[in-house]
């Protein structure tokens, strides 16, 4: 069998490799546009109250979908802007609080802890997207139950 | 045509070729040109299979694509897969660890990521929320 001086077919191969694995890692890890994270507690029920998702039928239908109740009422909303390496809270309500921190400047992920009445809840992270809200489950709450949903909203 | 100089120049000139697999019949056919214990007609028949050698390995895009560029693409495919595997295998949304008594999982539910937690203790209504 002949072997011919074809090291250029594996180089070429070699630095495609290396050009689609830098892509893709860039495309992973690369620093998003600042994000303002908005947190909103509801209280959802089936009772008469108003509700207020009226002007964001998405979620609302993706709520129903969720815990079945039909109105949702707005308890209180926060934003934090996590800019720096120091970790901001938003408070929505004097129960519920949502600490974000990023980590790692080569990376949009961050990472965040839900306490209720500062006892922890969750701790984890997470990368803000705008459009894809973060739907937490809360504790039942008179006949009705507590949710808070995290956005991220684009500056 | 044995021994005469076109026929030396020509295996000359094979020998300097790079190293393959037709090495032993050139060596052979060195061998017996020197040699001269082979008649005309036997070098005539050699020459010519020689040739018809040659032009049988002569590279095609297809031996090259086997022999070489299969191999290495196969590799780059798999390394790339590999990569796009491990990387979309971590989520958008991860939870480390839930407070006490508390379970949590995730999930996706029409374009939003889930936290469902269970766990909670139920607040009465006495409790104000603003």
């Amino acid at each position: 069998m002949v072997y011919l001086p074809i090291k250029w077919s594996s180089w070429l191969a070699l630095s495609l490799l290396a050009w689609l694995s830098l892509s893709f890692a860039h495309a992973q890890d690369v620093p998003l546009a600042p994000r303002e994270i908005v947190v909103t507690l509801y209280f959802a029920q089936n009772g008469a109250a108003r509700d207020e998702l009226g002007d964001n039928l998405k979620l609302r239908d993706n709520l129903v979908k969720l815990f079945g109740y039909q109105t949702y009422q707005k308890i209180g909303t926060a934003m934090v802007y996590p800019h720096s390496f120091s970790p901001v809270t938003a408070w929505p309500n004097k129960l519920f609080s949502l600490t974000v921190q990023a980590v790692n400047p080569a990376s949009p992920r961050y990472d965040f802890e839900l306490s209720q009445e500062e006892k922890p809840v969750l701790k984890g992270s997470f990368i803000p997207k705008p459009n894809t809200p973060i739907i937490i489950k809360g504790p039942l709450y008179d006949q009705g139950l507590l949710i808070l949903v995290v956005n991220a909203v684009k500056l | 045509m044995k021994n005469s100089k076109s026929f030396q120049k020509e295996l000359d000139s094979l020998e300097a070729a790079p190293a393959s697999a037709l090495q032993d019949l050139r060596r052979d056919l060195r061998s017996l040109a020197q040699t001269q214990n082979r008649s005309d007609q036997h070098q005539a028949w050699a020459w010519t299979r020689l040739r018809e050698e040659l032009k049988k390995e002569e590279p095609s895009f297809f031996s090259l694509w086997k022999m070489r560029l299969l191999p290495v693409t196969g590799l780059a495919a798999l390394f790339l897969v590999t990569g796009v595997l491990f990387y979309t295998s971590k989520s958008d949304l991860n939870i480390d660890s839930t407070g006490p008594e508390l379970f949590a999982n995730t999930f996706k539910s029409n374009g939003a990521d889930v936290v469902w937690v269970t766990g909670y203790h139920y607040i009465p209504s006495s409790y104000p929320l603003k």
